[in-house]
Formats: structure tokens, C-alpha cells, sequence
């Protein structure tokens, strides 16, 4: 309960940071209930003054009506007005908030979670919040003073009627309450039902074409049905007991009207009480069912809020795992040179990935990594960029160890080139920028050159301004992406470079096309190659061997291979087995 | 709006439209109800209250009591209706649109996106449920509660029909106003949400590459400002909203005000109205608001509901790219032979109005002879598994034919046709149930022993022979809980289970390492001799023993032949071998 406490209290303080119009809101929408509270009464006089005959009495009452419909207006609107401007302010702020925490946050937070769920939640998250504080906030805020100055004016009025009113309203909340009871648990049966159905036609029309290939069509479409049908009636139990409390509380109303006009009016009769001030009494007990419901439907939105906003907040609690040490300083000019000293690392701690690795890499020297799945090698690559903290050894570039330095500093004179292509919905131009702001067009179109890319770029509608929408997933192959990343890298131009199984996506052709780029990229850096295909990293000076988190052999190819060792094996198993079939072929 | 896409909803209800008939004549007595009890609470006040009379008071209390409770039930009642209407719609249209998209050609399935028929299938009936249900219990009611009310007034207060009309009028525009001006701008809004989801999605995708540039700066900027944009247009409706919603308000009680002062001058001076006819007045004022509401919530429900009609109605209008022969040729499924016959075939998919796009694949000319296995090689989007998916006729060549057994592939039923012909994918699609469900897919009822013959062709049995409940283990969706080579085995052991003539494997053992890969080719050799077999392959390992191998590039086969001849004559296959295998000398003396 604190919990949910705590999560709303946090939402409203991103109301209460505008604290001037909040309150000015606030204050507003109190008084524009006063107002709307006051109408039914000066209708009662009105009636008072009719039933006295009082024809001046009526026109004052008249003019005050008007008077006060007309305030009532002003202060709703401007009530209204400034809550929008304040609510749609504070989500903008949140999201921001969010968005930025998201990006400072270091990669193991990535790692958790699948992008697009982490995607999809926020985005339903932050989706119930606007809900919250576009709706649900400003209902109940308004419900509960509209409530709180209508029984003090029925209170005032009469103290007996008020109770009556009360017990109706007791009753239809206990109504609904108990229908809610009901409604909850019949809703999440829905929900089932809903994700059963929802999961079979994503699988079954994902997998379309094999249910036709197999000819499987008429007991997909029979499973489907009986699917579709359970969720239709799941669908009607929960819906009909959502929509039974409109009639119950329509009905509550006029049941409400029946017994004050009833007893009410044998009171009047008696002459304990005037019939104006019965009319009063009946215009305010209508007025106080709208906010009631109003609260009860916010209900579940508020704890929709709560949940959405308990994530959010989750979020933007996490810290960075890899953070800068105080006054740490800026990252030298690097040269080059590479040293790792008895690396102990592991992402979750008693699970090591890599033990004891120790290795030197001098300036504009290549080192290939390779190794089976999983033996470790983009982690050497994870820790030398410091996404992630080492737990025990060093590692240093130039004789600084990394994590002295500016983690920003550090990773900006390291050019990287990832299995999968990732370019940003924009220009080409501004795709290559993306590695130096301050790049002119001149260095961004010698570097696709450079890369080999120019040619293609040149063949789209408008060469180096050509929008990639999706980041040019539908426009340009995975090869020819490949090479704009190579470019982009290349417009850096660091000191150290790391190619993360860069080719391993393309087919021989196109890899042989990249490879001259690749090339050009590697000269007179450091570079490191994670690689699958052992002919990629055969020219390396040095290739790391890498199993179970271990350093197992080094040296270059032909050493590797003379050895016969783990190198040679792997090398030899891409002919293995077909050997025999060949020559038993031929 | 169309009213055509309505109608033919309710052509879904055909043989239950007695029921909708039921809800109307349930609205007319709601409406009818609620529009007694003013009358009523006007005689209450009249002859009751106003005259000391305590009877006349319970006797109308009496008569409300029993308005209020007839008006509940029809309600309820009607609530009944609305909600099994809204279910039976969406029932029926999921699954004429589930069937109809299962009879669907790979073309028809590669326009829609599946993607897109799933939101079409899902969200888009949901639309249609909650606008069914809200139309069926509060769309008669506008008509009847706007009738009645102004029917009631001009019997019992002519003098104020012209206020009535005055405040209709004024709340008919402010309604015009909401639907018109503000929303649109809803519609702007969800457009600004889009791009702000667009960037957060990318910029968390990208996250390696926005930190290895260190751009964070540069996407909080970019985040800022779709943000803020989102910011402005998510307040224009809601200013908006703060001058309609108060506007209602005002406007109903400046007709009070008139009422009260026109009908109690009238009071006062003895003519016309009296004191419980303004009181009931007041209320019928009231009463107009509900109809002005209602269509404020149901005109944007309805007009979204026509969207998602059009968009279910396509898919069901929608008519299969491969049509079933007319006069297919009589073939004995049991005897055919499988020889496989490419007669210079072309093809190209087709846009949406039918016509062929550029062609991906130019006079294609081969024989694959039963027993034989053909491997095709060529790089990504040379065409090969295009080639292939026209054998079971997922497309159909656009010139020239395909045969098998001498047949043309258009003339064989397609049931026939996709009993002699099965077809594995690279990425294989696994249904979720058992692992006896997922290899036994094609062929239900199939026995144990069998299945193990066929999965142990696939080296599939050895794996899950290893797992606890074996053949009952749970396979989840798109069989995640099987790493990709085991995946594909299982896709393979599929395939087999049907036993064909002709099998064709499209990089379906890319996740296996060699040495599997030639244990499952040998075992698929033995099990199913004289099954012709097709391969496609990235790796040159993985076609290097097949019979013949055809080299393709941009939709040609440019060279064919067995390994050796190829290593001898053609130079891309050269380039393609030493790339992948480099020179190794012991396997170029085995190839010689």
C-alpha cells in the first residue's frame, strides 16, 4: 500500500513542480463546483418565489442564475485550460526524464529485456500515466470536491434528506463494488481467453504458409473457431457486467428522486420543510451520482496508473552499473596500444566468461578473435570498450587504465562495426555524421569512397541526401548497410577499431565486396576482428583462440595451423565429413 | 462514413436479426420510462405536494417506482443484447476472416504483410465489437429520447418549445464543433505519439551505436523535441475540450433560466404553466443533453468501426493468387515418381493489381530425376528459394512451366500436388504443442515407430529422446525453446513425415554444424532413396556430394554440374570455393 502510496505521491509531484498553476487550477475547478452546487439552490428559490407569487423575487433569481451559469463557465473552462497545460506538461516531462535515464543507463539494463519488450512496455506504461493525468486525475479530483460541496449544502439543507440520499448511495456502491468483484476476476478470464487468441492467430498466420504447405487448413480453421468462441463468451460475461452499472445507477437516481419526492414531500405536507427547498434538495442529490461514477471508473484506471507508473519509476531508479569515478579525466590521444592483464570478468557475478586473459596488441596491429558460440569473444570486445566493469586484472590502452578515464572519452576513439547494421531513419549524409558532428560533407563523402559505398549511394534517387526510412531496411540490402556503417566508422576514424562478426550476415559475394572496405578501415589501426568464418581473420597478425572464457592459443595462421592444435581442428571441420563424400562421389 | 459496410455487418446477423428488432422495441420502452417519470414528479409535486395531498403523493411515488424499475429491466435486458451482438459480430468476422486468410496464396499473404492481417484479425474486430455494443444500446435511443422529449413538451408546455429548440440547436453545434474541429486533432495527436514511439524505439535499438559515438546529447535533443511536439498537440484538443464541456453546461442552464422565468411568470400570473410543469421542464431540458451526448460517444466509435470494417472486409473480398485447377489431371499419389522438369520458366511476383513486377527469375531450364539430389547455390536474393517455391505452386510462373512426372504443376490438384512435393524452410516455423505434434504436423495419427524412423533420419530423435518427457515435450511458440539447429531438425523430420516424392530442403540445415549436416543428408539418402532432393545452400559443404549442382546469379542459372566439373569450369564457383574453404590441398586432390 505505501508502495502505491508512494508511486502516486511521485506522479503528483510532477503536477505540484508547476505549483503556481496547479493550485490556480486546483482552486479553479473548487470553485467552478461551489458554482455548479449553488445552481439547483437558487432554483429552488426560484420555485419558492413562483410558488409565492413573488414576481421580483423570481427575476432576481433569475439574474442570479444567470449570473452564476455564467461564472460556472469561466471557471470550468479556465480550470480545465490550465490542468491540460499542466498535466500534458508533466508527462512531457516524464517522458523525457525517462528517455534520458534510458540512455545514460549501461548495457546489462539492455541486456535484460529484449528491446522491443522493454519497447512495447514503456510504451503502455507511460500510456495508462497519460490516461492518469489527462483523465482519471482530473475526474477524481473534481468528483471528490463536487461531492465534498454538495453534501455540505444538502447537509445545510436538511440533515434527514441527506441521509436518505446517502443510503441510496450506499447501496449502489455497495452494488457496484460487489460487481466489480465480479467483473475483475470474469475481466482477467477475458484476458486469457484474449492472449490464447490473439497467440494462435500470431503463430498461424505467421506460419501461414507451412499450415498450407501441409495442407492443414480446415482443423487450423476448426481450432481457431472453438478459440474465437470461448473468447466470445468469456467476452460477454466480462462485458455485461461492466455495462449492468450504467442502468443500476440511472435506476439509483430516479429511486433516489422517488423517496425524496416521497417522503420529502409528506414533510412539506406536514409543513416541516417548503417545496422550493425539496427542489433544491432533488437538483443537488442528481448532481452527486455523475462524480460518484466518476470515481468508481477512475478506480481502475488509477490502479492501471499505479502499476505503469511503479515500472516507470523502477526505470528511472535503476543506476548505471558502469559509472566514472569522480574527477576522472578525459581519455589521451590514443595510439594504439592495447594491454589486457589477467582479465577476470563475469556479466552475472559467479558465473565467470573470461578467466585470467592476458594479452598486448601494439599500435596498428590486427588481432582476429575466434572461438566456438559463447567461448567469450564479444565479451572481450564488451569490457575493452567498458560497457561493462572487469572484476579483477586491468586492461589499458597506452598505459591508462580504462576505468581512470571518462567512460565517453574512452569509447569515442574506438570505431566499431557490428554483425548487424544499424542505421538511424535519416539521411545517408547524416547517417556517416553520426560518428563526428563535426564532420564536413567533403570527409563524409571521401569516407564512403573510401568504403567502396560511393557507388551505391550515388545510384539511390538522391544520392548522399536519400532518406533511409527504417533505417534503410527496405531500400538498401544488408550488404550495402553494412558498408555505410564501415563508412560511418571510417568517418571517426579512431586509433582502434572492432569488427564484431561484421560480414557473418552476407553472403560470400557480397562479404568479398566489403572486405576491400574493411581493409582500407584496418590501416594503421589497432584492430580487433571477431570472426566466424575462419578465411576472414587469416591475414591477422596475431588470431586469440578463445574456449570456455580462456585464452587457448595465439599466433597467426600458419603457426596456429603447424601446431594441429584447437585452431587447426576448427579450421579442418569446414571440410570434415565431406572429404569422404567427395572422393565416394567421385 | 459508409452505410454499406454497416449493412453488410448486418447481413452477418441473418437468422438472429429478431433479436436487434427485440433491442429497439427495449430502447422505445427505456426511452418511453424515463420520459414518464418528469410527468409523473410534475403530477407528485401538482396534486400532491402542492395540494396537502399525502395519497396522490405515494400514489405517483408508486407509479415512478414502477417506471424506474421497467425502465431498469429494459435496460438490463438491452445491455444483454447489445453485448452478445457485439461478441456474435466479432466471433463470426474473425473467423470467416481467420478461414478465408488460410485459403490465401503466399502472393495475397506477401501484399497484406502478416503483421498486418494479425491488427486486421485482432484490433480491427475489437474496434467493431465495442462499436456494435455501443450502437445496439444507445443508438435507437437518440431518435426516440429527441422525439419523445419534444413531443412531451409541445403536449404539455407549447410555450417553451421555442427554448427547447434554441438550446438543441446550440448543443447540436457545439457537437458539430467536437466531431469537426477537435477530433482531428486526435488524430494529430496519435501521429505525434508514432513519432515519438519511433524514436524511443530507435534509439534504444541503436543503443551500442549511440554509445560507442557517444551521441546521447544528440538523441535527447531529437527525443526532445518530438516530445515536445507531442506536448503541443496533445493540449490543442484538450483547450478545446475545456471551452465544449463547461459550453454544455452553460447552455442547459441559460435554457433553465429562461424556462423558470418564462413559465414562472406564466405561474405567477395564473396562465399556462404552473409550478410542477417548470420543475418537469427543467428535467425534459436535461433529457435533450442525452441524445447531443450520446452521438458525441458513438459517431467517433462508429466512424473508427467503418475504418476497421473496410479493412476486415478487404482481406475477406480478397481473392487467392493460385487458383485450383478445373479439370485437375487424375495423379496416383502413391506412384508418382517425382521427376522434377523446369521447361525455361520465368517469374516475377506480382504487384497488387496483379501484374507482374520486374522478373526474379529468367528462363530457368532443369531436370531433377527421382533419386537425385540437386543443390542450388548462389548468393542472397538470387532466387533460389523462389525457384523452389514454385514446385508446390506457392507462385505460379509467369512463363514457361513446371512438370513433375511430365504434368504441368497448374493441372495437378492442389492437395495432390502438395502430398508429392514438401518443402522445409531455413528459419522453420514450429507450432506450439507436443514434439509428437510437430513431427507427426503433416501426418496425424501416425505411429511411434515411424516417427522414430523419421526422426532419427533427421537426427532429430537422439535429442529429444535425451529430454525427460521426450516425444510429450512442450514445444512453445515458433519453437523458442529449441536452439536453431534443433529447430531445424525437427522442421526437417516434418517434412519427411509425409514421405514425398519430391523433397526440398531451402538452407534448412544452416544451423547444423558439417558433420550433422552430412549425417542427415546420408540418413535422408537412405530413408527415401528414391525421393528427389533439392537443396539449397549457402555453404558449399552442404551441396558439394550432390549429383549436380546449379549456380545461380540474379535469377540465371549460370552454370551446372557435379563439384568436380565445377571446380574444373566455372570460375564463380571457384571464387565461391576457395572464399569459403581456401585452398586446401588435401580437398582439391580429392575433388581431382
Amino acid at each position: 500500500m505505501t508502495d502505491k502510496q508512494g508511486a502516486v505521491r511521485r506522479l503528483i509531484r510532477y503536477l505540484t513542480r508547476y505549483s503556481g498553476k496547479f493550485w490556480a487550477a486546483t482552486f479553479l475547478m473548487a470553485l467552478f463546483a461551489v458554482f455548479q452546487a449553488i445552481l439547483p439552490l437558487i432554483m429552488g428559490t426560484a420555485t419558492n418565489d413562483i410558488v409565492a407569487g413573488n414576481m421580483e423575487g423570481l427575476e432576481r433569481s433569475v439574474l442570479l442564475l444567470l449570473f452564476f451559469s455564467i461564472l460556472m463557465f469561466i471557471t470550468g473552462m479556465l480550470g480545465q485550460r490550465i490542468f491540460a497545460a499542466v498535466s500534458q506538461q508533466a508527462l512531457c516531462d516524464l517522458r523525457t526524464e525517462l528517455f534520458d535515464h534510458m540512455q545514460s543507463l549501461s548495457l546489462n539494463f539492455f541486456d535484460r529485456q529484449p528491446i522491443g519488450q522493454l519497447m512495447s512496455r514503456v510504451t503502455s506504461d507511460i500510456d495508462v500515466i497519460d490516461q492518469f493525468f489527462s483523465n482519471a486525475f482530473q475526474n477524481v479530483m473534481q468528483a471528490v470536491v463536487s461531492i465534498v460541496v454538495i453534501t455540505a449544502f444538502m447537509l445545510w439543507l436538511s440533515v434527514r434528506l441527506t441521509i436518505l440520499v446517502y443510503a441510496v448511495l450506499v447501496a449502489l456502491s455497495i452494488f457496484i463494488w460487489v460487481v466489480s468483484r465480479i467483473s475483475k476476476p470474469a475481466f482477467s478470464v477475458l484476458q486469457e481467453h484474449i492472449s490464447t487468441l490473439n497467440g494462435y492467430a500470431e503463430e498461424h498466420i505467421e506460419g501461414q504458409k507451412v499450415v498450407l504447405a501441409f495442407m492443414q487448413e480446415g482443423r487450423s480453421v476448426e481450432e481457431f473457431s472453438k478459440v474465437s468462441r470461448d473468447a466470445a463468451r468469456a467476452g460477454g460475461k466480462a462485458s455485461f457486467t461492466a455495462l449492468i452499472t450504467l442502468p443500476i445507477s440511472i435506476t439509483s437516481t430516479n429511486l433516489q428522486s422517488v423517496l425524496l419526492l416521497g417522503i420529502g414531500g409528506v414533510i412539506v405536507v406536514m409543513g416541516r420543510f417548503d417545496l422550493g427547498l425539496l427542489v433544491s434538495f432533488l437538483g443537488l442529490s442528481r448532481g452527486i451520482t455523475g462524480p460518484l461514477s466518476h470515481v468508481f471508473m477512475s478506480y481502475s484506471m488509477l490502479m492501471n496508473a499505479i502499476a505503469g507508473a511503479g515500472r516507470v519509476f523502477a526505470i528511472l531508479d535503476e543506476t548505471p552499473v558502469v559509472a566514472d569515478r569522480p574527477g576522472a579525466s578525459a581519455m589521451p590521444k590514443v595510439r594504439g596500444d592495447v594491454i589486457f592483464d589477467h582479465v577476470d570478468f563475469a556479466y552475472i557475478p559467479g558465473r565467470t566468461v573470461l578467466l585470467d586473459n592476458s594479452f598486448h596488441a601494439a599500435p596498428g596491429q590486427v588481432f582476429g578473435l575466434c572461438g566456438p558460440t559463447g567461448a567469450g569473444k564479444s565479451t572481450i570486445i564488451n569490457i575493452l570498450t567498458r560497457y561493462y566493469d572487469i572484476q579483477s586484472g586491468s586492461i589499458a590502452i597506452d598505459g591508462t587504465k580504462i576505468d581512470s578515464v571518462q567512460q565517453d572519452t574512452l569509447r569515442i576513439q574506438i570505431a566499431q562495426v557490428l554483425q548487424e547494421p544499424f542505421l538511424f531513419s535519416d539521411t545517408i549524409m547524416e547517417n556517416l555524421r553520426y560518428a563526428r558532428a563535426e564532420a564536413t560533407d567533403e570527409e563524409c563523402i571521401a569516407a564512403a569512397k573510401q568504403a567502396g559505398a560511393d557507388g551505391f549511394i550515388m545510384a539511390q534517387p538522391q544520392g548522399y541526401q536519400t532518406f533511409l526510412a527504417d533505417g534503410g531496411a527496405g531500400s538498401l540490402s544488408q550488404g550495402q548497410r553494412q558498408m555505410l556503417t564501415i563508412a560511418r566508422a571510417m568517418v571517426a576514424n579512431p586509433r582502434l577499431l572492432i569488427l564484431d562478426e561484421a560480414t557473418s550476415n552476407v553472403d560470400t559475394r557480397t562479404e568479398k565486396l566489403i572486405q576491400a572496405g574493411l581493409l582500407q578501415l584496418q590501416q594503421g589501426k589497432t584492430s580487433f576482428i571477431i570472426a566466424h568464418r575462419l578465411a576472414t581473420i587469416r591475414h591477422a597478425d596475431t588470431i586469440l583462440v578463445i574456449n570456455k572464457g580462456q585464452i587457448i592459443e595465439r599466433g597467426s595462421h600458419a603457426q596456429l595451423m603447424e601446431k594441429q592444435g584447437f585452431y587447426h581442428s576448427m579450421y579442418m571441420s569446414q571440410f570434415r565429413g565431406k572429404l569422404a563424400g567427395i572422393t565416394k562421389a567421385a | 462514413m459508409n452505410l454499406q459496410n454497416y449493412l453488410r455487418l448486418w447481413s452477418f446477423f441473418a437468422g438472429h436479426k429478431k433479436w436487434i428488432v427485440l433491442s429497439i422495441l427495449l430502447s422505445l420502452v427505456l426511452t418511453i420510462m424515463t420520459l414518464v417519470i418528469p410527468t409523473l414528479s410534475a403530477n407528485l409535486i401538482n396534486e400532491g405536494i402542492n395540494k396537502g395531498d399525502t395519497s396522490a403523493i405515494f400514489h405517483y411515488g408508486e407509479q415512478m417506482l414502477i417506471a424506474a424499475i421497467i425502465g431498469c429491466l429494459a435496460f438490463v435486458a438491452n445491455t444483454a443484447i447489445a453485448v452478445w451482438a457485439g461478441e456474435y459480430a466479432a466471433h463470426h468476422l474473425r473467423v470467416a476472416e481467420y478461414a478465408k486468410i488460410q485459403t490465401l496464396s503466399h502472393g495475397n499473404i506477401d501484399r497484406f504483410r502478416s503483421s498486418d492481417l494479425l491488427i486486421r484479425l485482432t484490433t480491427d474486430v475489437l474496434t467493431v465489437k465495442n462499436a456494435t455494443i455501443q450502437l445496439v444500446l444507445t443508438f435507437p435511443i437518440v431518435p426516440f429520447f429527441l422525439l419523445g422529449t419534444i413531443v412531451l413538451i409541445s403536449i404539455n408546455m407549447p410555450s417553451i418549445l421555442p427554448i427547447t429548440f434554441g438550446v438543441l440547436v446550440a448543443l447540436a453545434l457545439l457537437l458539430l464543433a467536437y466531431l469537426v474541429i477537435v477530433q482531428p486533432k486526435y488524430i494529430t495527436k496519435d501521429k505525434r505519439i508514432d513519432e515519438v514511439n519511433h524514436t524511443l524505439r530507435e534509439a534504444l535499438a541503436g543503443i551500442r551505436v549511440v554509445k560507442a559515438f557517444v551521441r546521447q546529447a544528440h538523441e535527447k535533443e531529437k527525443f526532445g523535441s518530438v516530445a515536445e511536439n507531442l506536448r503541443t498537440a496533445a493540449t490543442v484538443p484538450q483547450y478545446m475540450l475545456a471551452y465544449i464541456t463547461p459550453a454544455n453546461t452553460l447552455i442547459l442552464y441559460l435554457g433553465i433560466t429562461a424556462i423558470y422565468f418564462i413559465g414562472g411568470s406564466q405561474a405567477i400570473a395564473g396562465s399556462g404553466m404552473n409550478i410542477g410543469d417548470v420543475t418537469a421542464a427543467a428535467q425534459y431540458l436535461i433529457f435533450i443533453l442525452v441524445p447531443v451526448y450520446l452521438l458525441s460517444i458513438i459517431l467517433p466509435l462508429a466512424s473508427s468501426a467503418d475504418a476497421s470494417l473496410v479493412r476486415i472486409f478487404e482481406v475477406l473480398d480478397a481473392v487467392p493468387e493460385i487458383r485450383p485447377p478445373e479439370k485437375p489431371v487424375a495423379v496416383d499419389v502413391g506412384k508418382a515418381q517425382g521427376r522434377v522438369v523446369f521447361d525455361h520458366v520465368s517469374f516475377g511476383y506480382r504487384t497488387a493489381d496483379g501484374t507482374a513486377a520486374k522478373p526474379v527469375l529468367s528462363d530457368i531450364s532443369f531436370i531433377a530425376e527421382p533419386g537425385q539430389t540437386v543443390g542450388i547455390l548462389g548468393a542472397t536474393g538470387s532466387g533460389k528459394s523462389t525457384l523452389v517455391s514454385l514446385i508446390p505452386r506457392f507462385y505460379d510462373v509467369t512463363q514457361g512451366r513446371v512438370t513433375i512426372d511430365g504434368v504441368d504443376v497448374r493441372q495437378i490438384s492442389l492437395t495432390d500436388l502438395r502430398s508429392i512435393v514438401s518443402i522445409c524452410q531455413q528459419e522453420p516455423v514450429l507450432f506450439s504443442g507436443t514434439l509428437r505434434d510437430t513431427v507427426t504436423y503433416g501426418m496425424p495419427g501416425m505411429t511411434d515407430d515411424r516417427m522414430h524412423v523419421i526422426a532419427r533420419a533427421a537426427d532429430a530423435d537422439s535429442f529429444v529422446m535425451n529430454i525427460p518427457d521426450q516425444y510429450d515435450s512442450y514445444v512453445a511458440r515458433r519453437g523458442e525453446n529449441f536452439s536453431g539447429g534443433q529447430r531445424q531438425r525437427l522442421a526437417i523430420a516434418r517434412a519427411l513425415a509425409r514421405n514425398p516424392k519430391v523433397l526440398i530442403l531451402d538452407d534448412s540445415t544452416s544451423a547444423c554444424d558439417v558433420v550433422t549436416e552430412a549425417a542427415i543428408q546420408d540418413a535422408i539418402g537412405g530413408l527415401m532413396e528414391k525421393t528427389t532432393r533439392i537443396i539449397i545452400a549457402q555453404r558449399i559443404s552442404s551441396v558439394i556430394t550432390a549429383d549436380r549442382i546449379l549456380i545461380m546469379e540474379k535469377g540465371r542459372i549460370i552454370a551446372s554440374g557435379n563439384h568436380a566439373e565445377l571446380l574444373k569450369t566455372c570460375p564463380e564457383y571457384q571464387e565461391i570455393y576457395s572464399s569459403q574453404l581456401g585452398s586446401v590441398p588435401a580437398a582439391g586432390g580429392a575433388a581431382a
